[in-house]
């Protein structure tokens, strides 16, 4: 069973120069109670998807296509019905945490409303003890200390990085069954990054919840995800097993990021890297998007885009695919 | 004097700090406060800490967020005052009278390079800012001169905004900036963890040429454990304030020997399929009031009674130094 389904979703924005279409047909199937890793570069379109789903982007926004939520096409959802949708059943930790909390209202109030919300929506009737018991043991849970001193502060008052945990706490508290996080440690150091990820794991694998996680590092990517989806410029470039992309990657673009990854001393030699830098919307290669860079190009990438084949299980946009 | 310290003494060294501390007032105390006694409180943000930046060579900060290696790079590029504690650049002890001639020899690439460069800024005013008392045909000639060695064409970019940039390149922007002003000891706060692993290679590969070509000294302040593996020669490992163990790197990562630097290694995420990460246990400590004796024993798997009382002192241990009481002799 899919917890979501994305068909040929394409997104748009308005600027000062011209609409730039920023996601170009996306295909996509995310399976209940599994992790996909969305990764990639900055500015591919990642956190673009996560809004398209949640109904959350701009006015100057443009959206095609459809995005089935357990069968409900999201994008035909009246606006009160999404509203519900929203918060217990898709709920996204914003790559902004500041931008999901209100700045005037302390903490644990906010981690209480959300807790009232989910009442309210399974008929449930609120007690504020056991409410405030539960928003305490999830705000330990993402390893906050003093989590009585973290529900009387109001945002400004903490750290990024705390922020970001009061947020996934939330997220928690309401028991969504689709998180989207997008670059949900990306803040938080090491040791902290590693627990957080454990505990969204544990999670998902007690409540059967569906994870999206959104990442721009593919090490971070393999340690949360069940399966992956690398966009490249708005395109999605390879998808399937995460486990499978790393042992074998198959486009040539997650080849090469799988390269780049630092290993070893610089007096052993130079790291692998690409040649040139992720395209500008306004200016893609013609052809394949990724023909500037590829170390495989040939005439073909350079004149007509590839279309996706299908490879052991695969998704993978690449003429070096093509076995007409 | 140990063997060590007269090899460290004698080795060219480009920055040598010793006993250096950080205070910051962790609460602003106003004058009625102060009046009537309260106490001012601190959080000791870098504590006693001998450091030594050898020529030539790359040194990696690594430890916790919020564990001083920031403020550490801060004091030692002349942007914030130490509370305490002395710094030599080569034969110079940095003081008011030496500040400005230090000033010369030093710059910073920052954390954030979404932050740290003027969004409304061309990349040409960027880029020739520390260039003063230049008459303006040098400074053109300056400014394509480094942007050129960062792989940047002038005539493509000169004009442009920050905003306007990818994270690579602004990134490689703060770099020629940096180099612009002719340093001979560059501190890079963290200059690649915003970017993706393609990108981050790129910058790594350029940061490894420019040191061979221009002899710099470079502090490199990382979380990321396998940049530090790669970019240095010499690594530093912090733990709230304090340096926990030092030494050659490959040393370092082959024998780890602190239970904090055996911890973060393992919480590092591998490009394994099917690895689970190994969490460590615990909360970063307050800096306001740290542990007593071993700051990390709250969090350590092997702390005893002797840990919760004693500081271990930095001491040579099996090629290299670590804090630890159980290397005790
Ligand atoms: N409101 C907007 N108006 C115009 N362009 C936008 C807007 N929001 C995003 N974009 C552009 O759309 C592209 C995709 O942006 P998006 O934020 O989805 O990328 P991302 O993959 O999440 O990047 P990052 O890793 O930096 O967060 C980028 O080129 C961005 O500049
Ligand atoms: N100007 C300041 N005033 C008060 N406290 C400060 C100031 N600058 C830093 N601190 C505190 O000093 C400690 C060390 O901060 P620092 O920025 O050096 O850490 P860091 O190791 O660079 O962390 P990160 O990995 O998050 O960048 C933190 O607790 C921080 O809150
Ligand atoms: S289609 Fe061509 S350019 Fe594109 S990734 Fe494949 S080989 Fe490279
Ligand atoms: S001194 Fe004690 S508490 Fe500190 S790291 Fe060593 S064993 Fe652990
Ligand atoms: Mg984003
Ligand atoms: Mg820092």
């Amino acid at each position: 069973m899919n917890a979501l389904e994305i068909r040929d979703l394409s997104v748009y924005y308005r600027t000062p120069l011209g609409k730039v279409k920023v996601l170009d047909s996306l295909d996509a199937d995310f399976p209940e109670s599994k992790t996909t890793g969305i990764v990639g570069e900055s500015g591919s379109g990642k956190s673009t998807l996560g809004f398209a789903i949640t109904r959350l982007l701009p006015p100057t926004a443009a959206v095609e296509g459809s995005i089935k939520y357990y069968g409900d096409d999201l994008m035909k959802l009246p606006a009160k019905k999404m509203r519900e949708v929203r918060g217990t059943g898709v709920f996204m930790i914003m790559q902004d945490p500041f931008s999901s909390l209100n700045p005037v209202k302390r903490v644990g109030d906010q981690l209480l409303e959300a807790l009232q919300v989910r009442y309210e929506r399974r008929g449930e009737g609120f007690d504020y003890a056991t409410a405030r018991k539960e928003a305490l043991k999830r705000l330990s849970d993402v390893k906050l200390p003093d989590p009585d001193l973290v529900m009387s502060k109001y945002p400004y008052q903490l750290s990024g990085g705390q922020i970001q945990r009061v947020v996934i706490a939330m997220g928690l508290l309401l028991e969504p069954k689709v998180i989207i996080a997008d670059e949900p440690t990306s803040a938080l150091d090491v040791s902290i990054q590693a627990q957080v990820i454990s505990l969204l794991r544990e999670l998902q694998e007690s409540y059967g919840m569906t994870l999206l996680f959104i990442t721009h590092d593919l090490a971070v990517a393999t340690a949360v995800s069940d399966n992956v989806i690398i966009l490249y410029a708005g395109r999605i470039m390879e998808q399937g097993s995460m486990a499978d992309a790393i042992r074998k990657p198959l486009h040539p673009y997650t080849q090469g990021l799988l390269k780049s990854f630092p290993s070893g001393n610089y007096k052993e030699g130079k790291l692998y890297s690409l040649k040139g830098l992720p395209p500008s919307f306004f200016d893609l290669p013609s052809g394949c998007r990724f023909s500037d860079r590829c170390p495989y190009a040939f005439d073909r990438c350079y004149k007509e885009e590839p279309q996706v084949y299908r490879v052991e299980d695969r998704n993978v946009r690449c003429f070096l695919y093509d076995k007409r | 004097m140990t063997s060590v310290e007269k090899e460290e003494a004698t080795e060219e060294y480009m920055v040598r700090a010793v006993d250096l501390t950080k205070y910051f007032p962790a609460e602003k105390v106003g004058l009625l406060e102060r009046l009537t006694g309260k106490k001012e409180r601190y959080v000791r943000a870098v504590d006693h800490v001998d450091m030594l930046l050898r020529k030539g060579l790359t040194t990696a900060l690594v430890g916790e967020s919020g564990s001083g290696k920031t403020t550490i790079g801060r004091m030692l590029a002349t942007l914030e005052t130490p509370t305490s504690g002395t710094v030599y650049y080569g034969d110079l002890v940095l003081s008011k009278q030496t500040l400005s001639q230090i000033r010369k020899r030093v710059q910073i690439v920052f954390q954030n390079p979404y932050e740290s460069l003027d969004p409304r800024m061309s990349i040409k005013e960027i880029v020739e800012e520390p260039l003063v008392k230049i008459k303006s045909e040098e400074k053109e000639k300056r400014v394509k001169e480094v942007l050129s060695a960062v792989g940047l064409n002038y005539d493509d970019i000169y004009y442009r905004k920050a905003r306007d940039l990818s994270g690579g390149q602004r990134q490689r922007v703060a770099v020629a900036r940096a180099m612009a002003a002719d340093p001979e000891f560059i501190v890079l706060d963290e200059p690649t963890s915003a970017l993706d692993a393609s990108v981050q290679s790129q910058v790594l590969n350029l940061l490894v040429d420019l040191r061979e070509e221009f002899g710099y000294t470079y502090l490199f302040i990382t979380h990321n454990m396998m940049v530090a593996r790669y970019i240095s020669d010499y690594i530093y490992v912090m733990y709230a304030g304090k340096i926990v163990e030092t030494g050659k790197t490959e040393e370092v990562f082959e024998n780890p020997l602190h239970p904090y630097t055996k911890l973060l290694l393992k919480s590092v995420p591998h490009l394994e399929p099917g690895a689970r990460l190994e969490p460590m246990s615990g909360e970063a400590p307050s800096l306001l009031n740290p542990p007593s004796g071993c700051r990390f024993n709250p969090r350590c798997p092997f702390a005893t009674e002797k840990c919760r009382q004693q500081e271990p002192p930095l001491v040579d241990v099996q090629g290299h130094k670590v804090a630890c009481h159980l290397y005790d002799k």
